[in-house]
């Protein structure tokens, strides 16, 4: 929280160097992102990809990985989509295997779901979103498989000596990490776009990993975070009536990131004292049985 | 002849930027710091080096302001990495998000403008009219002509020298090199710095240089293909200097293609060097299993002192 406060604040700086009123251009943002239905709307159409990919990444930190491919995968998943709309409409059975094979494209699965909903939009893929985190959540949280998962990321060594298949959980992780940023591309393709288009992404696959940074890696929380950086993104939009350019929002959303590092780091420092002795007492315990 | 001879001659012009940058991240990884701002920090040097040079007219303070640039970028990630020691991954990532927004903001009423200047293509007397040969190699500009300087000049400075050694050490056992007496944190910030001063650089070649305009977002993942760059050429100057122009070369054949009419989506040729980039890090990345090569040890690894 008080790095959203700080990087709001050097946002507000970087505006008064370009000659903006900062105060202004923040009730603005307010306005256009919360403080209306139509901001609200927009909001958490522009939190559903956002939740998603920031879950893709979370999830594939849960077993020791970054996933910083989202981007891709996002795109891939919106082109696995339409690709089954297009040309896989009889066959419901097929066309779930063609898009479990595809890891990436797990979301022409869910286009076929959507599809047969009638109303679509907004909030069936927020719903799905936030449905998509639960499931990841209690399936990495709570099940034995999910804490396999977890002792092979959190302590590979650990996990060798439990005899674990490390590479195996690996894949098999990033594959449904994928699958989670595939779903992103098929939501913001059914829900949004409606078309297969060039720059689908807004760099949602890169924001996810701030996302899920922000999150500190916890899946739910997640959702919190991109709701979040949505908000920063579509108040942007609010400012351009203004003068002051969009781009504020990738700014603010990189600050905040950049101020919960050195606020962790000054954190670590602190605590290192009363830390180190006792994690060092449990690494040699660990290291030598 | 004549369309291989342009495609090759442009593949020098693309594969030209792409050196520097990828030469830079080689630095600061080969000092253990992972750096995943390039795109950002060539952002940044392409949206600075174009404001400068419509300012200024002058080549020489544009590209002196985007490697100032790029370099102010990278002593962030220096300041956070090496001194704070947080994630590099994050960091990196977050510096490329940074990069492209404040570039954007920044260059908001450039786009669409042309910078007025440029640096020309010199074509080397003589040599030039060498029939082949003279076109692909002799007929480019000052930055085309200095990269195999530049990289043979970053070789020697890693393997032949002193510091390059230090360099090296605080890469591969920054205890080891500490407990010697190496300024390995020094090294590290002057390597990360060092870095993003060639981003900078490479940035300002595309805008100043190549496309001669900015536009939002203009480099399009080069900085990421930089940084594949590096690891396809097991972190030897000499060889990340071969890809890059090797990489340049695939990405000319589109245009070439383009022109001459081949009847094959642009867009599938498009992909051509990115495909080719993946199958390269995985054809590496076996090599590096059977050899233990290439990669700095402690790579993305921070380092403090009490530890352990």
């Amino acid at each position: 929280v008080v790095a959203v406060a700080c990087g709001l604040l050097a946002g507000g700086v970087v505006m008064a160097l370009g000659g903006h009123d900062p105060i202004q251009a923040y009730f603005d943002m307010w306005q256009g992102s919360l403080g209306s239905t139509e901001g609200l709307q927009s909001t958490l159409i522009k939190a559903t990809p956002l939740v998603l990919t920031g879950l893709a990444v979370a999830t594939a930190l849960r077993v020791g990985l970054w996933n910083i491919g989202g981007e891709g995968q996002l795109i891939m998943g919106a082109i696995a989509a339409t690709g089954v709309g297009l040309y896989a409409t009889g066959l419901p059975g097929a066309l779930l295997l063609i898009a479990m094979i595809l890891a990436g494209a797990a979301g022409g699965a869910v286009w076929a779901a959507i599809a047969v909903i009638p109303g679509t939009g907004v909030h069936i893929g927020l719903a799905l979103a936030i449905l998509a985190a639960l499931a990841t959540w209690w399936l990495i949280e709570r099940t034995p498989w999910g804490f396999s998962v977890r002792v092979s990321g959190g302590n590979p060594r650990t996990a060798e000596y439990l005899g674990l298949k490390i590479a195996r959980r690996m894949v098999v992780v990033l594959a449904i990490s994928g699958a989670i940023a595939g779903l992103a591309g098929a939501i913001e393709l059914t829900g949004v776009t409606n078309r297969l288009q060039e720059g689908i992404s807004v760099n949602y696959g890169y924001t996810g990993v701030l996302i899920a940074f922000l999150a500190r890696g916890r899946l739910l929380a997640v959702v919190l975070a991109a709701f979040l950086f949505a908000t920063l993104v579509v108040g942007s939009y609010a400012l351009q009536t203004t003068g002051v350019a969009q781009p504020i929002a990738t700014i603010i959303q990189a600050l905040i990131i950049v101020f919960l590092l050195a606020g962790d780091a000054a954190l670590a420092f602190r605590l290192r004292i009363t830390r180190t002795t006792a994690l060092a007492e449990i690494a040699a315990a660990v290291s030598r049985p | 002849v004549s369309f291989w001879v342009n495609s090759l001659s442009a593949g020098i012009v693309l594969g030209t930027p792409l050196a520097y940058a990828a030469l830079g991240e080689l630095i600061a990884e080969r000092a253990g710091v992972m750096n995943l701002g390039v795109e950002g920090m060539m952002l940044m040097g392409a949206v600075v080096g174009f404001i400068v040079a419509l300012g200024t007219h002058s080549p020489v303070a544009a590209f002196a302001a985007a490697i100032a640039a790029g370099a102010a970028l990278a002593s962030l990630h220096a300041v956070m990495t090496v001194g704070l020691r947080v994630n590099q991954i994050v960091m990196g990532l977050t510096l490329t998000i940074l990069g492209a927004g404040l570039s954007a903001y920044i260059g908001t009423g450039s786009s669409g403008r042309r910078p007025g200047v440029g640096i020309s293509a010199i074509p080397i007397p003589g040599l030039s009219s060498l029939p082949v040969l003279g076109k692909v190699l002799f007929t480019h500009d000052v930055f085309a002509y200095a990269v195999p300087f530049v990289a043979l000049a970053i070789w020697l400075l890693l393997f032949r020298s002193r510091f390059g050694l230090w360099l090296r050490a605080a890469g591969e056992q920054p205890g080891a090199a500490d407990a010697s007496g190496v300024p390995v944190f020094l090294i590290r910030y002057l390597a990360v710095i060092a870095g993003g001063g060639f981003a900078g650089l490479a940035g300002a070649y595309f805008s100043v240089v190549y496309t001669q305009g900015w536009a939002e977002g203009m480099t399009n993942g080069r900085g990421w293909i930089a940084i594949a760059l590096v690891i396809f050429g097991s972190w030897n100057p000499i060889v990340v200097l071969l890809g890059a122009l090797l990489f340049g070369f695939v990405d000319s054949l589109n245009f070439q293609f383009q022109s001459i009419g081949v009847p094959v989506s642009t867009h599938l040729l498009a992909m051509m060097p990115y495909v080719f980039t993946l199958v390269v890090l995985v054809a590496t990345w076996t090599r590096m299993r059977h050899r233990h090569i290439g990669m700095p040890e402690a790579l993305g690894l921070p380092y403090e002192r009490e530890a352990r």
